[in-house]
């Protein structure tokens, strides 16, 4: 449909800044510590996590969403309803498309190192916890999931901030950060562990897809009539 | 044919009330002139024709259809704002590219046209246009969406006077071509005044008249004399406007019915610009205790 | 552009009192095209609907003429019909406001005939 052709076209044009230092800063970083630890002499050990700032990235992004975006479609005429539509296409599309990279760096540099020997470089993934030889699809599809929350994560945020002010957002960020204080004072934390030993990576992910998507549901029926004008 | 009924129309917000009962309809293809002077409520009106804003209370429909989230509605609608109408960092010619997706009667070859009349850089990003530049944008893009409901609210900050008289040329070019119903809110009233079919005034939140403009000159009056004569005649019509200077009263008249020519006043024409400085006279009075 | 339009008459006013005085003056002769409508908005920066009203005064007058699917024209005898027209507001028009201007500075009518 010419609709989600031109809201991609839209998102596109306005994160590809972004996107592209976000990236070539990232790559950079990896580019050099792999030539430090070749150059470097052994016993020097190397490992960064790449996940947790792309994670934090898109937070970033889905918390800018609708200030740079939403104004904009209204004025183009869509409805509420299909600017949460071709949003949600658009996540599910940037967290595959970026996913798909990010493993493939993993297990590029996984490869690298076997072929090279080395033993000195590694990018940490949050998965290596429960299994150091995660298969390509386990990790892509627990990124691709979790990429997606990030970005409704963020868009809610927006939200939040977008509709009730500065005071409303930094009380729901107040809220957040108390929740967890709270868990482990009341010791929620001790099932939790019960349950994460016990599940498998694909249901992993598939409770994550299920809090997406009811995430999601919540987001779109809160901007069926956000008005596009603050104040 | 584009008809748009305002039934009721209420617009509330915390400390005020910006639009109040609205009721009247725009029917078109026709150029509108949309007036009235600042925080009269004509951009809160505006933007709840193009479903940016939902009502408080009454609804807006374009034939027959509400606008709020309704795609076959504003599919037909164009609205260029005074600001905010793309994004900053896409160039010019990304942002026209766009507007195909979302016009389904986008003409290119009129956007092309007019990026070389106005002489905007294709390449150079929103970001960097000057004020006048993104407003020949503005222009642009409402002239060449076709839409049969184009609304333009201050669409010529920072224009100079060369450019403006081109849009004047364009629009009356365009009407030819292929009518539509415009709608312009502006307050360079006596420069575009004449092009107008229809004239709406907003006041306070109200509508303050509707009118055709080739009727003007029989709808609005303004008599000159002594304070009686000038009370005995006003008595049969609305007054909008009166003032007292140099020991003579005058007083702007919304016509009742048919006027007779009176000898102990004088009586004289009012233009639309004089017209909106009275109304804005008697505004600044009402605030001044 | 806008050729010096005044907003103390209506527009519609001006645009058939300035096709008049083209016939007047002999710069349009009977038979001779009126531009249209919409050569007059072009023209003037106005709406066509303004130049039309002006434009089918002067029809109803008789002093031009619709040609189907052609356009419009100056009918024969035009200057003869705007001229007894203006023959007779001249008195209103003209010698009025004069004898009130007058009587306001004291001049005679000795003096009158003189400035004639």
């Amino acid at each position: 449909m010419n609709l989600v052709k031109g809201s991609f076209y839209v998102f596109f044009q306005t994160y590809k800044k972004q996107n592209v230092i976000f990236w070539s800063v990232l790559l950079a970083i990896v580019l050099f510590s792999f030539f430090v630890v070749l150059t470097l002499v052994q016993d020097t050990f190397f490992m960064i996590i790449l996940s947790v700032p792309i994670y934090i990235f898109f937070v970033t992004m889905g918390s800018k969403w609708l200030t740079s975006t939403f104004s904009y479609f209204m004025k183009f005429g869509l409805t509420r309803l299909q600017y949460v539509g071709v949003t949600g296409l658009f996540f599910l599309c940037w967290s595959l498309v970026t996913a798909l990279f990010s493993t493939g760096l993993h297990q590029g540099i996984f490869f690298l190192n076997r072929v090279l020997e080395l033993e000195q470089f590694m990018i940490f993934h949050p998965l290596y916890f429960i299994n150091p030889t995660i298969a390509f699809h386990f990790m892509f599809l627990f990124d691709f999931v979790l990429l997606f929350l990030c970005l409704l994560c963020g868009l809610l945020l927006n939200y939040i901030f977008f509709k009730f002010g500065l005071v409303g957002g930094y009380s729901f960020i107040g809220l957040m950060v108390f929740i967890p204080i709270l868990a482990i004072a009341l010791k929620w934390y001790i099932p939790l562990f019960d349950v994460v030993g016990e599940i498998t990576i694909v249901s992993f992910c598939g409770v994550i897809a299920l809090v997406s998507i009811v995430l999601y549901t919540f987001i779109a029926f809160c901007l069926r009539k956000l008005s596009a004008v603050t104040g | 044919m584009m008809n748009i009924q305002v039934r009721n129309v209420t617009k509330k917000y915390k400390d005020k009330v910006a639009l109040n009962k609205l009721n009247f309809t725009i029917e078109g293809p026709k150029i509108v002139g949309f007036l009235g002077h600042n925080g009269a409520g004509k951009t809160t009106f505006l933007n709840i024709l193009s479903g940016i804003i939902p009502t408080t209370d009454g609804e807006l429909l374009v034939n027959g259809n509400p606008v709020f989230n309704t795609a076959q509605v504003l599919r037909d609608i164009c609205f260029i704002a005074e600001t905010g109408n793309f994004q900053q960092d896409m160039t010019v010619e990304q942002s026209l590219k766009a507007n195909r997706y979302f016009y389904p009667k986008w003409d290119q070859e009129l956007a092309r046209k007019l990026l070389k009349v106005f002489a905007l850089p294709p390449k150079s990003k929103v970001r960097n246009l000057s004020k006048g530049m993104s407003s020949a944008l503005g222009i642009i893009t409402g002239l060449a969406s076709r839409a049969p409901i184009t609304i333009c609210d201050e669409p010529y900050i920072g224009l100079d006077v060369a450019a403006r008289s081109k849009f004047y040329d364009l629009l009356i070019e365009e009407q030819e071509v292929q009518p539509r119903l415009f709608i312009l809110s502006t307050h360079l009233i006596d420069e575009v005044s004449n092009l107008f079919d229809e004239v709406l005034i907003l006041d306070e939140g109200e509508l303050l008249l509707q009118k055709d403009y080739l009727e003007w000159d029989e709808t609005i009056l303004a008599i000159r004399g002594s304070a009686e004569e000038v009370a005995n005649v006003a008595k049969d019509h609305e007054v909008i406007y009166e003032q007292v200077f140099m020991n003579e009263k005058m007083a702007v008249l919304y016509l009742k019915d048919d006027w007779s020519n009176n000898n102990a006043i004088t009586s004289e024409r009012v233009s639309l610009q004089e017209l909106l400085v009275y109304l804005s006279k008697q505004q600044k009075a009402r605030y001044a205790i | 552009m806008k050729h010096s339009l005044s907003d103390q008459k209506p527009i519609f006013q001006q645009i058939r009192e300035r096709i008049e005085e083209a016939i007047l003056d002999g710069h349009l002769q009977p038979e001779d095209r009126v531009p249209s409508t919409n050569e007059f908005a072009k023209e003037y920066q106005i709406n066509p609907a303004t130049a039309g009203k002006g434009v089918n005064e002067l029809v109803d007058k008789g002093v031009i003429y619709k040609k189907r699917g052609v356009g419009m024209f100056v009918s024969e005898g035009a200057r003869e019909i705007l001229i007894n027209e203006r023959k007779e507001s001249f008195v209103e028009q003209y010698i009025k406001p004069l004898k009130i201007e007058a009587k306001r500075l004291g001049i005679t009518e000795e003096d009158l005939r003189k400035m004639l």
